[in-house]
């Protein structure tokens, strides 16, 4: 369950507060509440609402006690757009996620060259290294995951990719 | 149906839809709701840009489930230790629970009493047969005239003059003292084995940590207008400060690291690919051959084979310097690199069979965990060992 749930959240929750920091602190608290009370769902399904509904009340309360801090005015208006926004946010969580597993998804060699080029900014002398192969392997197997990567996004993200890994 | 339930249904569209993957009815859905408000147009547009989407996917990379897990494992076992917080008091409840109480520690009492004492419960070994346990504080520390000493935490009272200098060992301490004014420079080299790990107190106040496999070469009184000490492997210093005595890190064969009042990690092991200098705070300069640089705090200089030198920016400092704190910090790491630092804590001999998954690792372990505990991490990913002896095999 942690692992399934805990990146998006920290995800979902830094859309919302802005601040990495604390997102990872209010989820961790809302994990542990779900620790003491996991008997209590009916299915996989209610345990993710009951996990997004407590990250977005934990993300609201944070926002309040921080305008508080910071003696903000809060006009009604101003809190109804943060819920609605903290609503849409889950559908960023939830479609970032997608996109990750679609990465995932990639056979192991190339999906390792392209995590190291892309989450880790590494370039291709330094990800021969890391992964003990030669300069040459890195460049065919970045070939490879953009050739399968392409039936799995579109053509658009495609040239992106493709921009971005000219190192 | 959750209020929730249609985003999730929205984000798969979007995400289909990227993908050119929408059956008709998905794609009138995804239309409907594009068309039903400007705003869901917008988020569209941003989770289907190009921009969006690297930055995204960078930021959803921060949030590591597996480093994070010892965290809230560690809440959750505090948790369970701690009594919950009483809220309002109930009387009748109370007296209930009391009652309750008192049964059970009757019923403990009698059970006490009426247990067959000829069979103690076995202490079931924690560990199998075949694990290994974890290396500890020891290493030789080597005089000026040759002669070798072992240390560990239970040295103590040791004695020797070298010269004018008396060197006493106190609970595995070393202390330098000068018996005269001759100012004769005086090295004294420490060296752990695999599997040892040492902390020293050099004469200026500057504290060294030295890993496993590793040496520090340094003078038992620093005298002149430079401190300077040679390392081999890895050390964490906590450099006293002294503006007018520059403190020196000679790594014999690779450079030099140049520091004043600073904490950082240095890792020279001839067995690594790179060699990293890793600044915790303060300032220091590196300098391999003609390369040089000053590094600020959370960057880290690689000195690649080829005499390239990079810097990299806000490295994680809690993984570089772990080991310092008894733990294994490992973010994303590959088998390789993973095992050549537990080989050289374990003291054991790594063997692959075929080629060596690329597969990464994270996880978070103490030094002082059992061998077992640490490949575990990379069990659960499906990487196969076979102990035998000193020897692992990686499947």
């Amino acid at each position: 369950m942690f692992n399934t749930y805990y990146s998006r959240l920290c995800y979902y929750a830094y859309k919302i507060i802005n601040n990495q920091e604390s997102s990872k602190d209010l989820v961790q608290d809302v994990f542990l509440k779900f620790h003491n009370k996991p008997a209590e769902f009916s299915s996989e399904l209610a345990v993710k609402n009951f996990l997004y509904l407590s990250v977005k009340n934990a993300c609201l309360n944070f926002l309040r006690h921080d305008l508080v801090e910071k003696k903000f005015a809060q006009t009604q208006a101003e809190t109804t757009l943060v819920q609605e926004e903290a609503l849409t946010h889950i559908i960023n969580a939830e479609a970032i996620v997608l996109i990750k597993e679609a990465i995932e998804t990639l056979p192991e060699g190339c999906r390792n060259v392209l995590k190291l080029a892309f989450f880790e900014g590494l370039k291709n002398e330094q990800i021969a290294l890391e992964l003990g192969i030669s300069i040459n392997t890195v460049k065919t197997q970045k070939q490879r995951a953009l050739q399968l990567l392409r039936v799995k996004l579109t053509d658009k993200t495609y040239l992106l990719l493709l921009f971005l890994l000219q190192w | 149906m959750n209020q929730f339930e249609p985003l999730y249904t929205k984000a798969e569209l979007i995400v289909k839809s990227l993908q050119n993957d929408l059956t008709d009815q998905e794609r009138l859905s995804l239309n409907e709701w594009l068309a039903e408000s400007e705003a869901n147009q917008a988020l569209y547009n941003e989770l289907t840009s190009e921009a969006t989407l690297v930055t995204e996917l960078a930021i959803l990379a921060r949030f590591d489930a597996k480093a994070d897990w010892q965290k809230i494992a560690d809440r959750i076992n505090d948790k369970q230790t701690i009594t919950a917080p009483i809220v309002g008091i109930n009387y009748g409840k109370w007296l209930s629970a009391a009652a309750i109480l008192l049964i059970a520690c009757l019923g403990v009492f009698l059970f006490l009493l009426n247990r067959n004492n000829s069979h103690p419960i076995s202490k079931i070994s924690k560990h199998p047969i075949n694990d290994i346990a974890p290396g500890g504080n020891k290493a030789t520390l080597k005089l000026a005239d040759g002669t070798i000493i072992i240390l560990n935490d239970s040295v103590n009272g040791f004695q020797a003059t070298q010269q004018n200098v008396k060197l006493v060992i106190q609970n595995g301490e070393i202390t330098y003292q000068s018996l005269g004014q001759d100012n004769e420079i005086i090295y004294n080299t420490i060296t752990t084995p695999r599997g040892g790990q040492y902390k020293l107190l050099l004469d200026d106040g500057t504290k060294v940590w030295l890993n496993a496999a590793s040496s520090i070469k340094y003078p038992t009184t620093f005298y002149g207008d430079e401190r300077i000490v040679e390392l081999t492997g890895e050390g964490y210093f906590e450099v006293a400060h002294d503006a007018s005595k520059p403190f020196k890190v000679l790594l014999p064969g690779i450079g030099r690291v140049d520091a004043i009042g600073t904490s950082f990690n240095i890792n020279a092991y001839s067995d690594e690919h790179i060699t990293k200098t890793t600044l915790v705070q303060g300032k220091v300069k590196v300098a391999f051959g003609s390369k040089t640089d000053f590094l600020n705090p959370g960057q880290q200089a690689q000195l690649f084979p080829s005499g390239q030198l990079l810097v990299l920016n806000q490295v994680d400092l809690d993984e570089v310097v772990a080991w310092k704190n008894g733990q294994f910090i490992f973010k994303q790491m590959n088998v390789e690199n993973i095992m050549k630092q537990i080989g050289r804590w374990y003291e054991i001999e790594v063997i692959y069979n075929g080629p060596v998954s690329q597969e990464t690792f994270s996880g978070i372990v103490s030094r002082d965990s059992h061998l077992m505990e640490v490949l575990k991490i990379m069990e659960e990913g499906g990487v196969r060992f076979k102990i035998d002896g000193k020897k692992i095999s990686v499947y």
